[in-house]
This record gives C-alpha cells, structure tokens and sequence, in this order.
C-alpha cells in the first residue's frame, strides 16, 4: 500500500465521518422539537418526521463522495491504485468541501427544521413554506457536494 | 390565466323557503356565503336569529366525545395517517338523515360519560397505589405492624430519614447520650438511608434535640392499611389487580360499544353539516318576509346553479355582479385536466392574487423538467409511477389526495424519462445482468442515454444551467407582460426588457468560442444596450440627476443575483446524481455476498430496502428542491401571491363522504 492511498482513505473517513456527524446533529435538534410538538398533537407524527429527516442528506452526499473516491482508487475492483502522495492530497482536498460544509449546514438546517416544526405545531396550513426553510439550508451541502464531485472528476490517476 | 372567473351574486328568497333553499346551497357546494354589513345595501334588515340554544353544536361536542374515547378502542383506527389512506364510506343526505333520527346517541353518552369517568377513577386510585406502593417498599425489611406503631405504652419506634454522612454522628451522639436505645439501618439508598430508632417514652426529651442536630427527617405513615410492610405491599398489588382487571372490562365495553356503534361516524359528519349550516345562517339577513344570501361564485358554476334553483323554487330572485378591481375576491384556480395536479405546488406556495397570473401552468412545464432530473432513474421513476397509480385506481379517495397522487404520479414518469436520459437504471443495475442481456442494456445505454454524468459531469451540469437560465427568462418575460397587461409598457421595457439584453449580452460573451464570430461581436452591442438602459433608468423616480446616475448603476449590481439564481440550478445535476450513485452502491453492496444458499436471499433483502430508502430519500429530495427552484428562483420574478381561497359552503365531512341522492 502507497502513501497516496492514506491519504485518500483519511478523505473519504472525513467526508462521511463529518459530513455525518452533522446530519445526526441535525437530525438530532429536530426531533427534540418534533417530540415536543407530538405530546401535543401525535397526529402530526408524518410531518414531524419529514421535517426531521430533512437535516440528513448531508450524511448521505458524504457517504455518496466517500463512496465515489473508494470507487477512484479502485477498493472495490480489488486493485487499489498506486498513488503518490500529491495524488492521495489531491483526493483528500476534493472530500473537504462536503467534509466542511456537510458538518455545520447539517447543524445549522436542523436548527431550521425545528424552528419549521414549530410553525407546523401552531399553524398547520403552512407546511409548504415550513418545508423550503430547511431546504434554504440545504442549497449549500447540495453546492459542495456538487463541488466535491466535480473536483474528484478532475483528479487523474 | 387559470384563475377562474368569480362573480358576486344576491339571492333574495321567499322566508317559507329558507331551510330547504340553504340545504340546495350546502347540497351543490358551489357558493362562498359571506356577512352582508350593517352599512351595506340593505338598511334595516335583521340578522336571522335561530338557533341561539347552540342545540347542534352541543350535540356535536358530545358525539365528538364519544367517538374520541371509542376511537382509542376496537380494531379500526382512525386517526393520522390511517384516515388520509383509508377510503370514506359514501353515504348519501337522505341516509344521514335517517341516521340522526335513529341514531339514539344520549344513551351511548351517557355510557360513555360513565365509563369515561370510571377510567379516570381507576387512574387516580392506581396512581395513589403506585406512590403507596414505592413509599411502603422503603420499608420493607421492617417487620412491624404499622398500625399498631404508636399504640405502645412504654416503647415509642422512630421512623425516618437521614443523609449518609449524618448517620455515624447519629448513632454516635444517640448512643452516647441515651442509655436505653436501638438505632437500625433498614435501607440505604444514594445519599438517603432509612433508619428506625426504638426508644421508652420518657427518652424522647432528651432524643430530638440530637435528631434536629443530625437533620433527621421524621416519616409519618398516613395510609390506612394496616399490617407489616409486606402484607401492606401484598393488599396492594391485589388492590391494583383489581384495578387492571376492571380496567380490562372497560376497555371490553368501549371495543364492543364502538363495534355496535359504527354510525357514530356519519352522525357526526352529519351534525357538522348541520353545524355548517347554523353558522352560515349567522351569515345572512332578513326583512319581515324576504331573506338575504350574498356571496361569491365561479362564473362556470352559474347556469348550473340557475338550473337547479329554476327547477325547484318560485319564490326566489338571483343577481350576479363582477367584482369591482379593489374588491377582495377569493381564488380558485382552474387548470386544464394535466395541469391540475400541480396546482398544489403553488397552493403550498399561496394563491396567486384574483387579478394577477396563475402561474402553474407554466410552473407544472418546469416542475415536470426539473423533477426528472432531480430523480432521474427509470427504476424510481416506474416505481413512483406504478404506486400512485394503483392508489388513484385502488382506494377510493377524496379529491384532495387524488390530486396529489396524480402529481407523484406525473412525477414518476417525469422520473422515468430523466432516467432514460441518463442511463440510470435502479442505478447500474444493467451491468450486473446476465451476458446475454448485454445487446438489450448496449441499446439502452447507447442508443438513448445522452449523458453519462458519472464520467463527464459538464455537459448535464451545463443543461441544468441552461434550463435555469430559460426559467429565469420566463419569469423576467412574464413579469414583461404583467406590466403590459396593466398598461405599464414603460416600466416593462426599462425594468425587464433592459435585463434582458444584458443578460443575453453576458451569455453570449461566456459561449464565445461556441457561436459564430457575427453573433460574437454582436453580443457586446447587446451588453451595452442592456447597461445603458440599466444605468440611465434604473433611478428614474430620483429628482436629483446624480442621484439617479448613482441608483442606476447601483442597479447593476442585481448581476450577482442572476447568477446566483443560475448557478442554484446546478442542484438538478447533483440531486440527479446522488441518485444515481447511492443507487450503485447498494447494487455493489449487494454483490458483496459470498455466502452459499442464503446469499441471494440477502442480495435480494439488501437491494429491496436500499433500493427503497433511496427512492423515499430522493424523492423527498427532488419533490422539495423542484418546489424551492420555482418558489425562489422563479416566483421571486414576476408572482403575486396573496389570493384568499375560495371556501364554499359544502358538505365537509371527516370520517365519511356524501354522495348524491340518485345513487
């Protein structure tokens, strides 16, 4: 095994180790609020839920990009690539952008879909907007991920 | 657009035809009844007082009662999800009528209110029990009779707590102090132990000074059982036995009572209709004999309505008048049959104003679009497809649901076609098919995918880009038009129009090297052009001319917002391929088995839940990222909302549906 290919390991542990960590933070401060709002009302469990599983995409683009530069370097095919170690940096810069942004958009949109679950315990006609405010958040895990992609796209082996 | 026609109309009706004309009104549910004002009109009219004993409306709030406690018992629940699946039974008026007056529901209250009550009983008591329960077991290895505790002549026992680092000091001091004295640990728990103290009488001068020292904390038992701790425990659990077993009887009576009374539920629709019809009469105005209705109605509804009323009434008069231009008219939307189902995106959103544009049927082009590439897999999109479509044909449902499963359903096959597109089948399934299939997946791949994004993301990132840029043209376009419809053509062209060629100006000059050079030069004209316009009118209410220079090229600076907009589209390319991508993973995973017999069951477990997790995740994903491109993206261009919808006085019902008398 090459130095390069640590490095791409450390890269693809990052991106679905943080990018997961802030889904389930997220994921987390939204269902403290959802459980909340169901000891009122436990017939709005099916919106609590959506509103709570919002926060978690980002876990999984880090897993997508994670899994995607395991497929680069060949783990899967069983021949992993001989990498150098500007190589192995290459990838791992490609894995911080949905490293970094999965980590606190994850966070910061479950904060969002609590607030929504809020507005969804006091005014249940407004669920549609209650929805896009979490997904405001999320424009910006979607935007690194596209970034992750398409920097890992550029690396040539 | 698709904003459909509403007039105002009066209806002055004979007093004798007043109920049986209401429930016509109610029956064909195609009017909004609204207040008619003191001040209006009709001077000196009264308000048609019935009802003020709010008869319904108390029997209505106990048939709610009753069926919110039976509800919880017998096998069909109806509440949450359950109720928006499961079909309503039909029903027409005239059943529901007999129903009411059959239905003997004061006696089911009654019972109801009893057996209620009872439960609350069996509650408080076993409460009480459990506190009882908890208390005594601190006591427990004491092997004394509570009752007779304070009935000795001589020997007085000390019952109580104290905190652990007390307890030495205690017995020490006691111990010191007081010739004749026992002093027992029964229990110890964290920081609190139980301790009983057994001393004569004529000590206990002499003792409490040393407890007060010691903070000791004295227990009074208050209960009435008597008996050493574990027989008291024993009458306990026994009492509470009984308490279960009878709890269980209840339950019994409520599942055997909501059994036999299955028509709880269309009694209460019924009487919410009733109800309906009280609170709508509040609504209306009376003479000495002629009352007055007033209210809004869809132009498409009217000769209906004039039909029916014709065939059946003499002693009435109908008018319909257009609404005025600042007149606040509720909004219906009215779309072709195709269009329809996305009417919910902009509900969700809110209702276009009665005068602006109904944008949905050029947003249902877009949600379409985009929602494909969102999904973009074939295997997802037939899925979505395959479901709600059984669910259309299969439960019978309401319109409401009806026409959000047509919209999954327009959706899937959306889904299909950007999988198509894409080559994206339940990921890359077509690669682990047998050899002999390779000429079927060949076609496929080849011959119709036009992107492979997974291996040359550009040209599906451009396109993504590119459909932006035609969004954001529509809204700026429409924006165009509204201002020309309300006569505002100078304010189109300086505010929308200059966009525009600034707009087109910059594109052409980034795809330079793709276009002819005529076009090339042409495109910095056209630049110039959009920021000349720009810059000169963009600070046109300025009186001060530098002023209006400045603000015009301050102007310019909304640039960045076209981008970003642009650039938010990149969201279809990345959502379409996460899709794709989790896809594949959970089909490598799945091959990942070696295990001889049971490993392909497992391969089939596995490819079953992932397959359907990413499914729910991306199209959770796609549904809300279409929806968030057209709120922001494209509303923020050219929508008015804030329309008031239209609320017709109707049969709305929770548990059952009305259907018409013929049947």
């Amino acid at each position: 095994m090459t130095d390069g290919i640590v490095l791409a390991y450390l890269g693809a542990a990052l991106a679905i180790g943080l990018a997961g960590s802030g889904s389930a933070i997220g994921v987390g401060i939204a269902g403290t609020s959802g459980s909340g709002v169901m000891t009122e009302d436990p017939g709005k469990f099916g919106l609590v839920l959506l509103l709570q599983a919002l926060p978690g995409t980002q876990g999984i683009y880090g897993l997508l990009v994670g899994f995607l530069v395991l497929t680069k370097i060949g783990i899967f095919a069983g021949t992993p690539a001989t990498l150098t170690i500007n190589q192995g940096l290459q990838i791992l810069n490609a894995c911080l952008p949905i490293a970094i942004v999965g980590f606190f958009s994850g966070i910061y949109q479950g904060k969002t879909s609590a607030g929504s679950i809020g507005l969804i315990a006091r005014r249940p006609e407004e669920t549609g907007k209650a929805v896009v405010m979490p997904a405001m958040v999320e424009t910006y895990a979607v935007l690194s991920l596209l970034g992750s992609i398409l920097l890992l796209n550029g690396i040539v082996l | 657009m698709a904003i459909s026609q509403i007039s105002k109309f009066y209806i002055f009706a004979h007093l004798s035809i007043k109920e049986s004309l209401l429930n016509e009104l109610q029956r064909l549910g195609c009017l909004e009844i609204f207040r008619i004002e003191e001040k209006e009109e009709l001077h000196n009219w009264k308000n048609v007082d019935e009802d003020t004993t709010n008869v319904t409306s108390v029997k209505l709030n106990n048939v709610k009662f009753c069926i919110d406690l039976l509800s919880g018992y017998g096998s069909e629940k109806r509440s949450g999800w359950g109720s928006l699946l499961s079909a309503k039974k039909p029903y027409n008026y005239d059943e529901l009528v007999k129903i009411a007056q059959q239905f003997d529901y004061e006696k089911l209250f009654v019972q109801c209110k009893e057996l209620d009550s009872e439960l609350n009983e069996l509650k408080l008591q076993e409460n009480k029990l459990i506190s009882a329960k908890q208390e005594i077991q601190n006591w427990q290895d004491l092997e004394l009779d509570f009752s007779e505790l304070d009935q000795r002549k001589y020997i007085k026992y000390l019952l109580g707590f104290i905190t652990k680092n007390y307890f030495n000091n205690l017995v020490q001091d006691l111990e010191s102090q007081v010739p004749e004295i026992f002093v027992q640990k029964i229990k110890e728990e964290k920081n609190r132990i139980n301790i009983i103290i057994i001393t004569l009488k004529e000590n206990l001068l002499k003792i409490e000074p040393i407890l007060q020292k010691n903070n000791f904390e004295l227990y009074k038992y208050s209960h009435s059982f008597a008996g050493t701790p574990n027989q008291i425990l024993e009458t306990i659990s026994k009492q509470l036995m009984v308490i279960d077993k009878r709890r269980y009887e209840i339950e019994q009576t409520l599942t055997k009572l909501h059994r036999e009374n299955e028509l709880i539920y269309p009694l209460y629709d019924f009487l919410a209709i009733e109800q309906e019809k009280e609170e709508t009469k509040k609504l209306l105005k009376k003479s000495e004999r002629i009352i007055a209705i007033k209210g809004w109605v869809q132009n498409k509804d009217i000769p209906n309505l004039k039909k029916h009323l014709e065939n059946k009434y003499r002693e009435y008069e109908i008018n319909f008048i257009a609404p005025k231009k600042d007149e606040q008219t509720p909004v219906v939307l009215d779309n072709h049959k195709l269009v329809k189902p996305f009417e919910i995106i902009t509900e969700l959103y809110s209702l276009p104003n009665y005068h602006e544009i109904d944008p949905t049927p050029i947003l249902s082009i877009f949600y379409f679009v985009f929602f494909g590439l969102c999904l973009s897999d074939v295997g997802y999109g037939a899925a979505l497809a395959l479901i709600s479509y059984t669910a259309i044909k299969k439960l019978k449902f309401t319109e409401g649901p009806t026409k959000f499963f047509r919209l999954l359903y327009y959706c899937g096959i959306s889904g299909i076609l950007g999988g198509i597109l894409v080559g994206s089948w339940f990921g890359d399934i077509l690669n682990y098919l047998p050899p002999i299939f390779s000429n079927l997946r060949n076609v496929l791949i080849q011959k119709f995918a036009l992107f492979e994004p997974t291996d040359n993301p550009l040209p599906l990132l451009m396109l993504s880009l590119a459909l932006g840029v035609t969004q954001v043209y529509t809204g700026i376009i429409l924006k165009f038009i509204d201002n020309v419809r309300k006569g505002k053509l100078y304010d189109g062209l300086m505010d929308q129009v200059s966009w525009l060629f600034l707009l087109t100006g910059i594109i052409l000059v980034l795809l330079k090297g793709m276009i002819p050079p005529i076009i090339g030069k042409l495109s910095w004209i056209i630049t110039f052009i959009g920021i000349i316009t720009i810059v000169s009118t963009q600070g046109r209410n300025k009186k001060n001319i530098l002023l209006r220079m400045g603000s015009g090229i301050l102007a310019l600076y909304d640039i960045t917002g076209y981008l970003s907009d642009v650039l938010s589209y990149s969201r279809l390319f990345a959502l379409g391929l996460a899709t794709s991508i989790i896809a594949q993973m959970f089909n490598m995973l799945s091959t990942m088995i070696n295990i001889p017999f049971i490993g392909f069951l497992l391969t089939i477990v596995i490819l079953v839940i992932g397959h359907t997790f990413n499914l729910l995740i991306s199209g959770l994903s796609a549904f809300i990222h279409d929806a968030r491109l057209q709120y922001v993206e494209f509303f923020t261009k050219f929508y008015q909302a804030g329309g008031i919808p239209f609320r017709p006085f109707t049969f709305k019902t929770t548990y059952i549906k009305v259907e018409e008398n013929s049947k």
